[in-house]
């Protein structure tokens, strides 16, 4: 199951965890700064919480559809990220893959939760099936947010990470908890899917594209 | 490989990376940038692909909220620093009750009433004067110590801290 057996690692993972040039030096500035964080530094931790706290948010609210709920992930990842200070291992992750991890456990933890209460994965602001037929009116953000909460969570995580934050394949990978390959056949698959979901609002901006 | 194959091999790139080549595979980016410069066909699946991207731009991040901020940040105090979130191995009882690793309400007073019971049952063993009413008043004092009960509290109750220890 996705994100609960954290202790085996496939030997391509170990590749895809392995920081690139530019992880590595943000590597080393997040080791340095949860050091301080590690000594009760509020400044250091005030600045992760500035530079990270937005995406961290973006993310959950993308993976959940729910403003509120997304807030709560945020602010949980984050307040673990001060509480553990003391157990950071400098250079070996970022915290952003880090902060993008817990937050994505956390976000699957609530939606398997909703699922086992209402029996759908579906955000408590999804449109009623009866008023799908009015999609066409409404706003285009509500549009493709009700479209990206049907995909599957996994194809959502990955398109989320990869599309809208521009993390790399191997990172999406560490968060996911998989290998580069599955993430590319979960992007596949979302794509795709949008791509059918979506077909009237992009053919309408791309009126030569119409069949 | 042909410009069929090629075109094929395109579409399947471009579901997965997206219009922007430079997110395209590094060994397959020049290929493939040829490709659409040369074929209609290419062009076109490019095209799409960025009208699709286009549409899903606007799907709303929101923003990271003032107050959600002051929050976190408040919330951050140097005691909730090294607050234990995940207890692997049950303590002895006396630690837990005296140690630094208890934050589950004061002990104290658990620990009065024990202490209190065992000084008045030395002096009434000592004078000679009940000796059953010391193991009464020594048994009810642990009954209401609750150790028992603090069992249950150290248990992990959030299984969503799984996956993140390995990068800890």
């Amino acid at each position: 199951m996705y994100g609960v057996e954290p202790a085996t690692r496939a030997p391509d993972r170990e590749l895809a965890s392995r920081p690139g040039r530019h992880n590595q030096h943000q590597a080393l500035r997040d080791g340095r700064l949860m050091a301080a964080v590690a000594r009760g530094d509020q400044h250091a931790y005030g600045e992760l919480v500035e530079t990270e706290l937005p995406r961290v948010v973006a993310v959950a609210r993308r993976v959940l559809g729910n403003d509120s709920e997304a807030d709560d992930v945020a602010q949980e990842a984050l307040l673990r990220l001060w509480r553990q200070a003391a157990d950071w291992r400098a250079g070996e992750a970022r915290v952003r893959t880090w902060l993008y991890r817990v937050a994505v456990n956390l976000a699957i933890d609530r939606l398997r939760r909703r699922r086992e209460e209402t029996g759908t994965e579906a955000p408590e602001i999804a449109e009623p099936a009866s008023q799908q037929r009015q999609l066409e009116d409404q706003d285009l953000a509500a549009v493709v947010n009700d479209a990206l909460q049907k995909l599957p969570e996994r194809q959502r995580i990955a398109l989320t990470l990869f599309h809208y934050e521009g993390e790399t394949m191997a990172d999406v990978a560490e968060v996911m908890d998989t290998s580069p390959d599955a993430v590319e056949s979960l992007l596949g698959r979302g794509r795709r899917a949008l791509k059918k979901q979506l077909a009237h609002h992009w053919q309408n901006i791309m009126p030569d594209a119409q069949n | 490989m042909t410009t069929r194959d090629d075109i094929n091999r395109l579409a399947e790139v471009l579901e997965i990376f997206g219009p922007e080549a430079e997110r395209w595979p590094a060994a397959e980016r020049d290929r493939l940038e040829a490709l659409v410069g040369r074929e209609e066909a290419a062009g076109k699946l490019v095209v799409e692909a960025r009208a699709l991207a286009a549409v899903m731009a606007h799907a709303p991040a929101g923003a990271a909220s003032a107050e959600l901020k002051a929050r976190i940040l408040a919330a951050a105090s140097p005691e909730a620093q090294g607050a234990p979130i995940i207890v692997r191995a049950p303590e002895s009882p006396l630690r837990r009750l005296f140690g630094s690793g208890w934050s589950f309400g004061p002990a104290w007073p658990s620990a009065a009433v024990m202490a209190a019971s065992l000084a008045c049952g030395i002096y009434l063993g000592a004078s000679g004067l009940a000796q059953p009413v010391f193991d009464d008043a020594f048994t009810m004092a642990s009954l209401d110590s609750g150790v028992e009960d603090a069992e249950d509290l150290f248990k992990e109750d959030d299984e969503s801290n799984l996956g993140e220890e390995s990068m800890l």
